[in-house]
């Protein structure tokens, strides 16, 4: 891929929707070079479509062009969070640390304390026993906790691994053992709690692509190999197998920020295994999910010795954050061809 | 994040006085709600504060003692 530019001092990345926005100090800045500035507020963030600005009496709701939508104003703030529209959302504030308020079409339906558990939507929350423990039973309710719809026991010696999706009226979920990166997935229908799909995977470190209805994990280790998985949940089907390569991929951890699915490719960071003095190669690559080939490594000769945070391709560009807040951004190379037109 | 972090302890000091000193050292960080975003799933809307109790909870998890 070819260099286009090279810009400093970016300490965040964030895709929302097709819009890139960048973080400079406090700065937010789409590709437009339109600016937000958000220096006075005390923490800024983003959820869903939306972008939060807090202090901690107000907090104020963006949309991804910059324009202002809503303004919350109350004691003690923590922060939001949204279902699925700006009307409807959760709210921490710190009466006692964890008094939450649940908001449907901007109506406060509920107040609760000390909330253990996941609020997947506005039609379903899960509940733990304990947080911040491994979750080896929950149960899963309505919003307002007025109906238990199923419980969940996990098989003996393995616990949830705490990454959920939703997806239509499907919950999926990893189950692992302590220090093990394999374990099963588990897609379970929400209204009924019954199990429609099960399958044993060697990795639930699991990148989720809402359009395609993907799990894609990709990992690579000089010493272990190096692989992908690709779990189609609508299909419920699982690939797994060895990368079509030449190249030694060599520390691919498959975590977030170092994988990006854009349609069939797959474009993910590495970097190489120093020794002594030398400093670590810093590269990037693109592997495609149907053909199962790499299709190129790339070393950013520049970057040696740092590392990247994020990697995001949109709009042709492939954006490159590193640990030192440089980032680069390649675009395909288009090969021309030459046409003669007669008169 | 955590679960490759290794630490070593000064020579001299037990396990104890090294997990306590550790404990002390995380209440004097300062994360951001978005950092805690990144790592805990099983409270919604969790806060830097929030991160500072799961560390400590999962702490022999994520602090490998040699």
């Amino acid at each position: 891929m070819k260099r286009l530019y090279t810009q400093y001092d970016i300490d965040l990345l964030q895709k929302v929707d097709d819009e890139i926005i960048m973080s400079s100090h406090g700065k937010l800045i789409n590709t437009r070079d339109e600016i937000l500035d958000l220096t006075l507020s005390e923490e800024f963030y983003f959820s869903n479509s939306f972008i939060v600005s807090k202090n901690r009496e107000t907090l104020v709701i963006y949309s991804k062009n910059f324009c202002e939508l809503k303004q919350i104003e109350k004691s003690n703030l923590i922060n939001i969070s949204f279902f699925d529209n700006i009307n409807n959302f959760i709210l921490r504030y710190a009466l006692t640390d964890n008094q939450y308020e649940i908001y449907i079409d901007n109506i406060l339906i509920k107040s609760e304390e000390f909330i253990i558990g996941r609020l997947l939507n506005k039609n379903y929350r899960l509940h733990f026993s304990e947080r911040f423990r491994p979750i080896q039973d929950f149960r899963c309710s309505d919003l307002l906790d007025e109906k238990t719809y199923w419980e969940y026991t996990c098989p003996t010696g393995l616990h949830a691994s705490n990454t959920w999706v939703v997806r239509g009226e499907y919950l999926l979920f990893c189950e692992n053992t302590d220090g093990s990166y394999q374990g099963n997935i588990k897609k379970i229908h929400l209204p009924t709690g019954e199990l429609k799909w099960e399958a044993a995977v060697p990795m639930t470190r699991l990148h989720y692509n809402e359009p395609q209805g993907l799990f894609i994990s990709f990992w690579a280790n000089v010493d272990y190999g190096q692989y992908f998985q690709i779990i189609d949940i609508d299909n419920e089907t699982l690939e797994f197998g060895n990368p079509i390569t030449d190249v030694i991929l060599q520390n691919l951890p498959s975590t977030e920020g170092t994988l990006y699915l854009y349609e069939r490719k797959l474009y993910f960071t590495d970097f190489s295994n120093a020794y002594g003095d030398q400093i670590p190669k810093i590269m990037f690559g693109c592997f495609d999910i149907d053909t199962k080939e790499v299709e190129f490594l790339q070393e950013v000769p520049e970057a040696k010795g740092d590392g990247f945070a994020q990697i995001i391709y949109s709009d042709n560009k492939l954006y490159l954050r590193s640990f030192g807040n440089k980032l680069y951004v390649y675009e395909h190379e288009i090969t021309a061809s030459l046409v003669t037109k007669t008169p | 994040m955590f679960d490759k972090t290794k630490y070593l302890k000064k020579a001299g000091n037990t396990e104890a006085t090294f997990v306590a000193d550790m404990k002390r050292a995380i209440d004097g960080l300062t994360f951001s709600n978005t950092q805690a975003a990144k790592f805990i799933n099983d409270i919604p809307n969790p806060s830097g504060s929030d991160l500072k109790d799961f560390i400590k909870a999962n702490f022999s998890s994520i602090f490998e003692l040699k």
